[in-house]
């Protein structure tokens, strides 16, 4: 399945670039999530994403039976969600009260 | 020596503060402690003058491989009798001449004092480091001394073309000795002056000579450098007599001499100092002549008599090096000697226009003594100092290996002109008939006390040559020879035609001043272009630099955000282009098995992100972007990620509602069509997603699990007492992870708190979540959330007590109980929620409960964060330790950030209180 | 284990806690108190490291890979203390001058949570772990920047988060593809996956992510251009702060990670770095040097000095990385001391425009002291710190036969002097042409001045005491090179 998320994960970053790129506010904050989201999806790909069983351990019983699917990057995801929500959070708040911030800075370079 | 160091700089630091208290007394003070150096240096002439120079060690660093070292030796011996020496004149005459400015006179005593310490530092120096050391605090106090009255613009504008152009040659230095001691291996100097030929014969000679050559031209004002130095004079007279005459613009000259012995001897070091020597003799002695400012008069001459210098060592010859050495000295005391004169006119008459100063012989009976004696000294008349330095000065002319004649012709005419500038300085204004301008009074013995010692100083060398000059120049001769292998050829020249050129010179002096007027009619463009060209190109250079500057900044500080994301865009791309480039063959296919329900899935998740791109309005873009996000969410559920999906889709919707809040339903803004700009934006963007896509492919692993991952399962639940295996990676394992994740999350609630409230009064578009001031205390929803929020509650804490041994834990739980808050919120009003849960702290209640669990393994004898469990087994938790600890303040964290920004988003909207 | 290695993050965060919890009048104390604790504690894991060599911590009571780990090695220690001393210093100044908005934003929390991310990064051995530290040091500044600030600093902060968001982006692509190759987030362990892997175009593109994503938090040529379109908007304290330390992390973690983890790799990344780090000289002065405001010029100048790490680490020999190790600790003191001045000067007459500016130093003659001390040191002037610190540089550049970094880092050098001179003349020299800002007692200038002034003194010492501090830099450099001993460390304490 790598092969079909990692094409889903480029689309997802390629819109999110697209939108990143636009200059109104409302469209970076879109930007910003989207490519978090493809983000994310790129560390879960990291997998050897085969094994759809949770890593979860019955009750009852020492380790996850069978094939599991790889606990780590699972964990690491949930904490870039998290983390990347946060950003994402102050993120839209900044950029949609700031409104458009192109154009030239303010001049410090004439005396 | 090193005592000798010591004891300047701390007269520097006591200087300043102490030289107002000291008022008229001062002057007695003052010049002590370089008195004192000049004692120190005499009491071990003696053995340096036998040739026995004892090595002071400053500092040893190791990982350089080098001491910072003084020795004393006859070059330096010199040059240090002449700092102390002058610079005790120097500052007697400054007491004076600062009479009325005692605070200006401590600032003076301090800078002098510290330059002293770092000339006589530089001329002592045993090795390339506290050489260099020296140099530069040379430039720094020239810098700060020139601009010593900085009200004035002419002081700060000559103070900092001075720094420039000194401040190049020192960095030339710097890389030239670290050429230098990478070709020798060495940084002493001592030992450097011995593996001469290796460094003459090593393919770095040129650079190293080049860039040493710059430095020495640039501190010792060689054409076309010279331009700083009547800048310079802008500086109060006591500093131009100090350094700019006779101490600092002869350190060029200084390193040259050192470094003869290891650079000298090859042909590119006679043309080249040969060739800027002459032409800096001639430069300076026409513009001097030109000049009706005598101060800037006795600046050019410095000038000549510099370039003079360098010629000489550009010769090379035995007998050149002494004639140097003793016009080294010779300068130093007639050149400061006219300074401070002039300085006293200054003060005495107000002015320092030639054509103004007249008939002062009567009035100033002492200067015109002093100034007449170094005036005769200039002029190279015995029985002064000088007549015997001319001598040498022409014999070594007249013996130079190659050129003996040019050297000598160009030798005559510039020397002709100093000696109308010796004339023109130190006997016109005394003996001119005229009426002297209005005379004030002066501290005179204050200043001119110094001028005549150092003049007398120039007779008493002169008559009594043989037993005071003569060893002493011998020594500094020895040590700039250096023993190379190939002896010099020398012409022996002829004493009478030696003498016959000093007489014609003389001679010609007079006669130029005679007919100066009508010399300088006539050379006046020249002398415009050689003292003005240089500085206009100096200032053009500068210019051309800022003008850079601006063109620099305008590029990447134009334009916003878009460009600060354009580049890492492109080189991310350059990376992926690489990659695909670089490895398309031995690649493993990546796995392409697709089951239809999870093909669905991704459509759905594709389809939301195309949504999101080409919507229209703010609203429909966002719910794209919900969809997409769930999609990601099932995705994450069907390939094993229950915990995560949760997560997905809970964070999901807190960015929808976020998104949905702050945008509002306002319509996008058109963007203009088929710009080039949109296509060059499309394109990139579909190469950044390519390139995520190629590495994806590349980096994948092939469906084993890394060693790491069986391990964290396995050890689990017997040690880590949890059958969530991700729930205990994020609460046991990388619990660090998490607790700098639930930092973030205060970070960004403490951020989003402090944008709105700083901008609460702008509105924006209209409210979204306006209806919650229409429904808000409706009583079929306070009915409902009577029921419903206690429910909600609960399940929070069941999701957070169960996670971990089943999909949940502290952040779903979190974010559930948030809910419920919100809820609470809409049905009773924020204020009435606010009162009953308090998430005032809650945030700061949640970080401590995390660090505390954390501080419980320490306590407990472990780790930080080390899991310290409760023995025996509780009902339906298992196990109680720490990670529940842990995770109970991430819930308290999450539950506190959800509600302060969700209520602070709802009160901006118009919510009711 | 020595807890030492965790305390300077454990201190922070712990302070930045507490400072959330308490009222508004114990803000402006607590922030200089703790900044002060914190100080102690990388003092003590300094002096620790100094006398017994790389110190280890395993968290949690795991050992690495299965948990994460802590490791300090002389470079890592240095950078504490630095982060100490910053911190302490900026505290010092940020106490006066927040205004009470900024209090209200919680402007001292924020500060201690920055620096626990800022210790973090140069103490943690685990790459995911790296990635929540700068995330943690990222969004503190972001909320720094905005706190109590009006429509200009918002503006700014929008140029500064945008791309900071996207460079967090790719610091967690790389890592996670890091973790897709080799398995682990562990760096040595990686360290040895990658070996095992071999140069082939995967390990290159990771790599390059991953250098990549630290060269536009470190503001290199050519994605340099959003330090300074957003740090001048800050106020002086943080961009002290920020200047300080921020983009020391990113040089930091272009060492750690390609000396530990893809050593190999430094085969085509150092040239490339190499030609980056003249560009970024070059281009930092040169903007510089068109500034007319002293903040402005100052934060170019943090650019162009950004070069001179640079060059250490492209060069890789021992004398080269020594030089960055040097030129770190030199370059934020003098850089923050000067911003730090540029906060006083901002006080006390109430602009930093050079053209509104002139006479400083004869009314204020121990602030143009200060200034001038941490101006000659920035431009290289021996005995100072710079000195040495260009030294090194220039020596490691002649060793290893670098001619045109050579001369483009001496010609930075000259337009550096040139620069600091410009500031001194207009604003320093001259005659009294603003107006006053505040009126303050002496015992207030005092305070005022004291961050500025303690940190020009470390300047001044660190060039005294020169040879102390090259023999750290050596070993800090050894160690780089030869990571045994880190590797050893982390073994040996492992439970």
């Amino acid at each position: 399945m790598s092969g079909w998320l990692g094409i889903v994960v480029g689309v997802l970053a390629a819109c999110g670039t697209r939108l990143l790129l636009r200059s109104t506010p409302a469209r970076r904050a879109v930007g910003i999530v989207l490519f978090g989201i493809a983000l994310n999806l790129l560390v879960f790909a990291m997998t050897g994403a085969e094994h759809a069983r949770a890593p979860l351990v019955a009750y009852g019983e020492e380790a996850p039976r069978g094939p599991f699917a790889d606990p780590l990057p699972q964990a690491l995801v949930l904490t870039a969600i998290v983390i990347g929500f946060a950003l994402q959070a102050f993120a839209l708040v900044l950029i949609t009260l700031t409104g458009r911030v192109d154009g030239p800075v303010r001049e410090g370079a004439e005396p | 020596m090193i005592l000798a160091l010591a004891m300047l700089l701390a007269s520097a630091v006591l200087a300043a503060p102490a030289v107002p208290r000291l008022r008229a007394v001062s002057a007695v003070f003052l010049p002590l402690p370089l008195l004192a150096v000049f004692g120190m240096l005499l009491a071990r002439a003696r053995g340096v003058l036998a040739g026995e120079g004892e090595r002071e060690v400053l500092a040893n660093i190791a990982p350089l491989s080098t001491d910072l070292a003084l020795r004393l030796d006859g070059l330096g011996l010199l040059f240090a009798l002449l700092v102390s020496g002058i610079g005790a004149a120097v500052l007697v005459h400054a007491a004076g001449y600062f009479s009325e400015n005692p605070s200006t006179l401590g600032r003076f005593a301090a800078l002098a004092y510290l330059f002293a310490a770092a000339m006589i530092g530089l001329v002592l120096a045993d090795d390339l480091f506290t050489l260099f050391i020296c140099w530069e605090l040379t430039s720094v106090c020239s810098f700060l001394l020139i601009g010593l009255k900085h009200g004035e613009t002419e002081a700060r504008s000559g103070a900092l073309r001075a720094l420039l152009v000194t401040g190049a040659g020192g960095i030339a230095l710097l890389v030239g000795i670290l050429l230098l001691a990478d070709v020798a291996g060495t940084t002493s100097i001592s030992a450097l002056v011995e593996r001469g030929d290796e460094v003459r014969t090593s393919a770095a000679y040129l650079p190293i000579l080049g860039l040493i050559a710059l430095a020495a031209f640039t501190k010792s004002a060689q054409a076309p450098f010279h331009y700083w130095l009547p800048g310079a004079m802008a500086a109060p007279g006591p500093v131009s007599a100090f350094l700019h005459s006779a101490t600092l613009v002869k350190a060029g000259v200084f390193l040259l001499a050192r470094f003869h012995p290891v650079l000298g001897f090859r042909a590119e070091w006679h043309v080249l100092l040969g060739h800027v020597g002459a032409v800096t003799l001639l430069v300076g002695a026409v513009l001097a002549f030109a000049q009706d400012d005598l101060k800037r008069m006795l600046a050019y001459t410095t000038v000549a008599g510099l370039g003079t210098l360098v010629l000489l060592l550009g010769i090379g010859t035995e007998p050149a090096l002494r004639a140097a050495m003793l016009f080294v000295a010779v300068h130093a005391l007639y050149k400061a000697s006219l300074f401070l004169v002039v300085g006293y006119l200054d003060k005495r008459t107000g002015t320092r226009d030639l054509t103004r100063l007249a008939g002062l012989a009567v009035h100033a009976p002492v200067a015109f003594a002093a100034a007449a004696l170094a005036a005769l000294s200039m002029s190279g008349l015995p029985p002064l100092l000088g007549a015997i330095a001319k001598e040498l000065v022409y014999e070594a002319k007249l013996g130079a290996p190659e050129a003996p004649l040019a050297l000598a012709a160009v030798g005559s005419a510039g020397n002709a002109l100093v000696v109308g500038c010796a004339v023109l300085v130190g006997l016109y204004p005394f003996v001119r008939r005229g009426a002297p301008p209005a005379l004030l009074s002066v501290p005179a013995v204050r200043l001119l006390l110094g001028p005549l010692v150092l003049a007398a100083v120039g007779l008493l060398f002169g008559v009594f040559h043989d037993t005071t000059a003569a060893p002493l120049i011998d020594a500094a001769l020895a040590a700039a020879v250096g023993e190379p292998e190939t002896a010099e050829f020398t012409l022996d020249a002829s004493p009478a035609v030696v003498s016959w050129l000093g007489k014609a010179t003389l001679l010609a002096g007079v006669l130029a001043v005679v007919f100066r007027r009508r010399l300088l009619a006539a050379g006046r463009r020249v002398a415009t272009l050689a003292s003005a060209g240089p500085t206009a190109l100096h200032d053009r250079l500068l210019e051309a630099l800022f003008g850079a500057g601006s063109a620099v900044a305008n590029v990447f500080a134009r334009g916003g955000v878009r460009q600060t994301l354009v580049w890492p865009l492109v080189l991310f791309v350059g990376i992926g282009a690489w990659l695909v480039v670089g490895g398309v063959a031995g690649w493993s296919l990546p796995d392409f098995t697709l089951d239809p329900y999870r093909a669905l899935l991704l459509l759905l998740v594709v389809g939301g992100a195309a949504g999101a791109v080409r919507a229209r309005s703010n609203l429909s873009a966002v719910t794209s972007l919900g969809i997409a996000g769930f999609g990601v969410g099932m995705v994450f559920l069907v390939l094993g990620g229950p915990d995560l999906a949760m997560t997905q889709i809970a964070v999901e919707t807190l960015a929808v509602l976020l998104l949905l809040a702050v945008l509002g339903r306002e319509p996008v803004e058109p963007e203009p069509r088929r710009s080039r700009a949109k296509l060059l934006g499309n394109a990139l963007a579909v190469a950044v997603g390519a390139t995520f896509t190629v590495l994806v492919w590349a980096a994948a692993p092939d469906g084993s699990l890394p060693p790491l991952a069986t391990e964290l399962a396995e050890k689990s639940v017997p040690e880590a007492y949890g059958r969530n295996v991700v729930n205990v990676i994020l609460v046991d394992f990388r619990a660090l992870d998490t607790m700098g994740e639930v930092f973030v999350l205060a970070i960004a609630a403490l951020g989003v708190t402090a944008l709105l409230r700083g901008a609460s009064g702008e509105a924006r578009g209209e409210p979204v979540l306006g209806f919650v001031g229409t429904f808000g205390r409706s009583p079929i929803l306070r009915a409902a959330a009577r029921s419903i929020v206690p429910l909600l509650a609960l399940v929070a804490i069941v999701l957070f007590v169960r996670g971990h041994h089943e999909p949940g834990g502290g952040f779903v739980g979190g974010l559930v109980a948030a809910a419920a808050t919100l809820l609470h919120a809409f049905a009773f009003g924020i204020g009435a929620t606010r009162a009953r849960f308090g998430p005032g702290r809650l945030v700061a209640v949640g970080l401590a409960v995390v660090l505390a669990s954390g501080a419980i393994g320490l306590l407990a004898g472990g780790a930080f964060l080390e899991g310290t469990w409760l023995s025996g087994r509780f009902p339906a938790v298992g196990k109680l330790g720490t990670p529940l600890l842990f995770d109970a303040g991430v819930f308290l964290v999450v539950l506190g950030v959800s509600a302060r920004v969700l209520f602070g988003l709802l009160e901006r909207e118009g919510a009711p209180a | 284990m020595s807890l030492l290695v965790v305390a300077p993050v454990l201190v922070a965060l712990a302070v930045g806690t507490l400072a959330l919890l308490a009222g508004r009048h114990l803000q402006r104390a607590g922030l200089v108190a703790g900044a002060l604790v914190h100080l102690a504690a990388c003092g003590a894991l300094f002096a620790r490291v100094f006398g017994d060599g790389v110190q280890a911590y395993h968290l949690g009571g795991w050992s690495a890979p299965l948990g994460i780990a802590f490791a300090a090695d002389s470079f890592s220690a240095v950078l504490v203390l630095l982060t100490g001393l910053i911190g302490a210093a900026v505290a010092l100044q940020a106490a006066q001058t927040t205004p009470e908005e900024g209090l209200g934003a919680g402007t001292p929390a924020l500060v201690f949570f920055l620096l626990a991310g800022v210790d973090a990064a140069f103490l943690t051995t685990d790459l995911f772990h790296l990635y929540v530290a700068f995330e943690l040091l990222l969004l503190s500044s972001f909320v720094l920047l905005v706190a109590g600030g009006g429509r200009e600093a918002r503006v700014a902060a929008v140029r500064y988060l945008v791309p900071g968001v996207l460079s967090s982006m790719l610091l967690l692509a790389g890592v996670g593809l890091t973790y897709g190759l080799t398995g682990t987030l562990f760096m040595p362990e990686a360290g040895a996956r990658v070996a095992e892997l071999g140069s082939s175009p995967a390990v290159r593109a990771v790599a390059g992510v991953l250098a990549l994503a630290f060269a536009l938090k470190a503001a290199v040529f050519p994605v340099f251009a959003w330090l300074p379109a957003s740090y001048p908007a800050a106020s002086s304290a943080m961009a002290a702060l920020f200047s300080g330390l921020l983009t020391k992390v990113g040089v930091y973690a272009l060492v750690r990670v390609f000396t530990l983890v893809f050593p190999g790799e430094m085969s085509w990344l150092g040239p490339l770095m190499l030609a980056v780090a003249g560009a970024t000289m070059v281009v930092g002065v040169l903007g510089a040097l068109a500034q007319w405001e002293m903040q402005r010029l100052l934060t170019f100048h943090v650019v162009s000095q950004v070069g001179y790490l640079v060059v250490g680490f492209a060069l890789g020999t021992a004398a080269a990385l020594a030089s960055t190790v040097f030129y770190v600790f030199h370059n934020s003191v003098a850089k923050a001391c000067l911003l730090l001045a540029t906060g006083v000067v901002r006080a006390r007459r109430g602009t930093d425009r050079l053209r509104d500016l002139g006479g400083i130093a004869k009314s204020d003659p121990l602030l143009a002291g200060a200034f001038l001390v941490a101006a000659l040191a920035l431009a290289g002037i021996p005995p100072l710190s710079g000195f040495w610190a260009k030294l090194l540089v220039l020596r490691a550049a002649v060793q290893s036969e670098a001619w045109v970094v050579l001369a483009v880092a001496a010609g930075v050098g000259l337009l550096t002097l040139l620069s600091m001179a410009k500031i001194w003349t207009t604003a320093f020299w001259g005659n009294d042409a603003g107006t006053p800002g505040t009126e303050t007692s002496r015992a207030g200038r005092a305070i005022e001045l004291a961050p500025v002034a303690l940190l020009a003194l470390v300047a001044v010492g660190l060039g005294l005491l020169a040879g102390p501090a090259l023999e750290v830099s050596q070993r800090a450099a050894s160690e780089l090179l030869d990571p045994s001993a880190y590797v050893e460390a982390l073994r040996r304490s492992a439970p």
